[in-house]
């Protein structure tokens, strides 16, 4: 089957959000196409997660469209986006589990939310979700009993309980060691390559960004000034894009105010 | 997904047609039910027309396992596309459970 005929797993259409008289997304547009896994880049403040948590309908754009799985969500009420939601599996920043909640509870929750199956099948999912996350045998354990990246690791679980379409991930391997981080790195490749499944990465990490991503995106101030294959963004010249690549502290990225701006701030009434 | 047995050359063939997924898995969890109630000897589940399975899938058909384990039935999986055999690899049970290429190994396998 030809690449056009195939129905793209996220499309974005001129997506464009204001808070106040800042523009934090700017017209962004791009397309995934199933099995891809595309990795968002960009400074802190770019606009990354917010433009997650447009991807997932958690908030609504002023202007463009998305589409997930060929359906457009933008316009979409609270029970119409459920149904969506039921096809992807959402990775937060912080893990965000249930502290009340055993790490198998925060696991089989949405399994048992969003159909009829029995808890004993459920307990046998969360098993295996555990395992492939590097935690067997935790899950008896509470949130407050686990490090930060286990609990990053519990989310990743939990993310794919129902077994998502599509997996949206705000930095999975923040906070975890280097071994871990290639072990979620190779899971989030096994899922696309193995079973086709689609991943939307936001991510820092750039070791982690070029080993799992076929596309990128680099954001910078709310637009899109790089997109491509991993290759197509390291060969890319832009001196914005490169600076964030290489990790260098000078170059055009304005990490302060110019010395005019600080003290005009610093001194006005 | 639809589901349908019979015997062939004494050993019970199940098949299964279409997604396994959080929808149809209590069906299929019923149907293996069965199986295990009536200590089944000796059951062939034939995926060629199986086009997805998902992880309450799997896990349905490890609680099978289980379960025959107890009255020492066999069972043996046969015509597993690539993509529904990564969902096993994936989540590491290769080793727990016997997979032929096809329908007629898997009949000539469990019958000997």
């Amino acid at each position: 089957m030809s690449n056009s005929t195939i129905q793209p797993a996220l499309e974005v259409k001129n997506l464009t959000r204001r808070f106040g008289d800042r523009t934090i997304l700017d017209h962004l547009s791009f397309k995934l196409m199933p099995g891809e896994t595309l990795v968002i880049m960009g400074g802190s403040g770019c606009g990354k997660s917010t433009l997650l948590r447009h991807l997932v309908g958690l908030m609504q754009p002023d202007e463009g469209e998305i589409s997930i799985l060929g359906k457009e969500i933008t316009q979409m009420n609270e029970s119409q986006l459920n149904l969506v939601r039921t096809k992807i599996g959402l990775l937060f920043q912080s893990g965000a589990l249930f502290n009340s909640l055993t790490v198998g509870e925060n696991i089989a929750m949405p399994i048992l939310e969003s159909s009829y199956v029995n808890p004993s099948i459920a307990d046998l999912v969360v098993k295996m979700k555990l395992e492939l996350v590097g935690l067997t045998g935790f899950e008896h354990l509470k949130p407050a009993q686990l490090s930060g990246g286990m609990k990053k690791r519990v989310g990743l679980a939990r993310a794919l309980a129902t077994d998502p379409q599509i997996l949206f991930c705000d930095e999975p391997t923040a906070g975890l060691d280097p071994v871990m981080t290639a072990v979620v790195d190779t899971l989030i490749s096994d899922l696309t390559k193995k079973l086709g499944i689609t991943a939307v990465v936001v991510t820092h990490d750039m070791t982690s960004a070029f080993r799992i991503a076929s596309q990128m995106i680099m954001l910078f101030q709310g637009r899109i000034i790089a997109q491509g294959t991993p290759d197509e963004i390291r060969r890319n010249p832009d001196p914005i894009l490169k600076q964030f690549v290489n990790g260098e502290a000078d170059g055009p990225i304005p990490l302060r105010l110019s010395k005019d701006d600080y003290l005009k701030r610093l001194l006005q009434a | 997904m639809t589901t349908s047995t019979r015997m062939e050359e004494s050993i019970t063939i199940f098949s299964i047609q279409g997604d396994i997924d959080l929808e149809s898995s209590p069906l299929l969890r019923q149907e293996l039910k069965k199986f295990s109630n009536a200590k089944t000897a000796r059951l062939l589940i034939d995926f060629t027309e199986t086009t997805y399975i998902d992880s309450s899938g799997l896990a349905t058909l490890i609680e099978y396992f289980q379960s025959a384990a107890t009255y020492q039935g066999k069972m043996g999986l046969s015509g597993l596309s690539a993509r529904v055999k990564n969902s096993f690899s994936i989540v590491r049970l290769e080793e727990v459970f016997t997979f032929y290429p096809d329908l007629s190994t898997g009949i000539q396998t469990l019958k000997a």
